[in-house]
């Protein structure tokens, strides 16, 4: 059964038309196949609607919502990085050089996620305060017992 | 008249007009500010305490605090603290303030466990959210804390 047939299937089953095409890529190649959804006249994806990052099995995802206000297109791209170790930094690429609201989407995943995005645009301390340690979405994150001297539990017994 | 008596009557004196004159700023950052609103609002008319609002820290006896601080925001609502002039009050309202809340050390990384944990705190008012009625029951109660009454205890 081919996409459309799917997607014709699931209109007459009154799932709507929700289905959007996806692609599972190589992070290398991320850059790359973005520019060519975002410059081909067929696709033309000129919104990026969000960045979502989740952990699962060690592996940092990265799923781009891309949308073309001229076709009415929807399209999702899904990139999968894995750290070294639980705690390490791991590099992904930018595309804020094709979407400015990448900037901010990307900010947050590098501090929350600690993934860097080469050629990007992300600055220490937006998102967490300075001084910060760890990255909190990680599912190797310990929570920190004091912060600034503010002890985190609020009873010193617990 | 001896000086004594003359000091403690000027001190009940300054005691009165203080805890009838809470010029106040509140601070904002979850929910319970919305009450806080409410509370300052036609409805239930916050001023009829003495209750005015200031945007100038030096200008302010009270600290409405309410919602939820974040370890980022610890250092300034600290500053503001300290840039009011003393003798100054504060009033956490609702739990994220008296204590994180919702947001409590098992399930935030982020936010203070109770703003008593940066600035030291004279009346919390309990709820997720509290009352309007609740938030003017902390301030009737922080004004005979200063003026140096003490209500009846009730039997649990
Ligand atoms: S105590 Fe409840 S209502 Fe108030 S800020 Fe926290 S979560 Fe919101």
């Amino acid at each position: 059964m081919d996409t459309n047939e799917l997607k014709r299937k699931l209109e007459i089953k009154g799932a709507g038309s929700s289905l959007k095409q996806s692609l599972a890529i190589d992070v290398g190649s991320l850059a790359h196949t973005a520019q060519f959804l975002r410059d081909e006249p067929n696709w033309q994806m000129d919104d990026l609607e969000n960045i979502s990052a989740f952990e699962m099995k060690g592996d940092i995802l990265l799923t781009y919502f891309l949308k073309s206000s001229s076709t009415g297109k929807t399209m999702v791209l899904r990139a999968t990085v894995t750290p070294k170790t639980e705690t390490s930094e791991v590099d992904a690429v930018s595309v804020s050089h094709l979407w400015a609201i990448a900037i901010p989407l990307e900010q947050e995943i590098s501090e929350l996620f600690g993934v860097r995005f080469q050629g990007g645009k992300t600055r220490p301390h937006q998102v967490l305060p300075e001084g910060w340690r760890g990255f909190p979405l990680r599912k190797s994150y310990v929570f920190p017992i004091e912060f600034a001297s503010i002890k985190h539990q609020r009873h010193e017994h617990e | 008249m001896s000086g004594n008596f003359f000091s403690s009557t000027l001190s009940k004196a300054i005691e009165w007009a203080r805890a009838g004159s809470l010029w106040y700023v509140s601070v904002g950052s979850g929910c319970c500010g919305d009450e806080v609103m409410e509370t300052v609002g036609c409805r239930y008319d916050l001023e009829r305490f003495g209750c005015v609002p200031q945007v100038n820290p030096e200008q302010a006896d009270l600290l409405i605090v309410s919602g939820i601080t974040s370890y980022k925001a610890a250092p300034h609502l600290r500053a503001l603290y300290d840039a009011m002039l003393s003798p100054k009050y504060v009033l956490a309202v609702g739990a994220c303030a008296s204590c994180g809340g919702a947001f409590s050390p098992e399930s935030s990384y982020s936010v203070v466990a109770g703003v008593d944990k940066i600035i030291p705190v004279d009346v919390y008012v309990p709820g997720c959210p509290p009352r309007p009625e609740a938030i003017m029951n902390g301030l009737i109660t922080l004004q005979e804390k200063i003026r140096g009454y003490q209500r009846t205890q009730t039997e649990a």
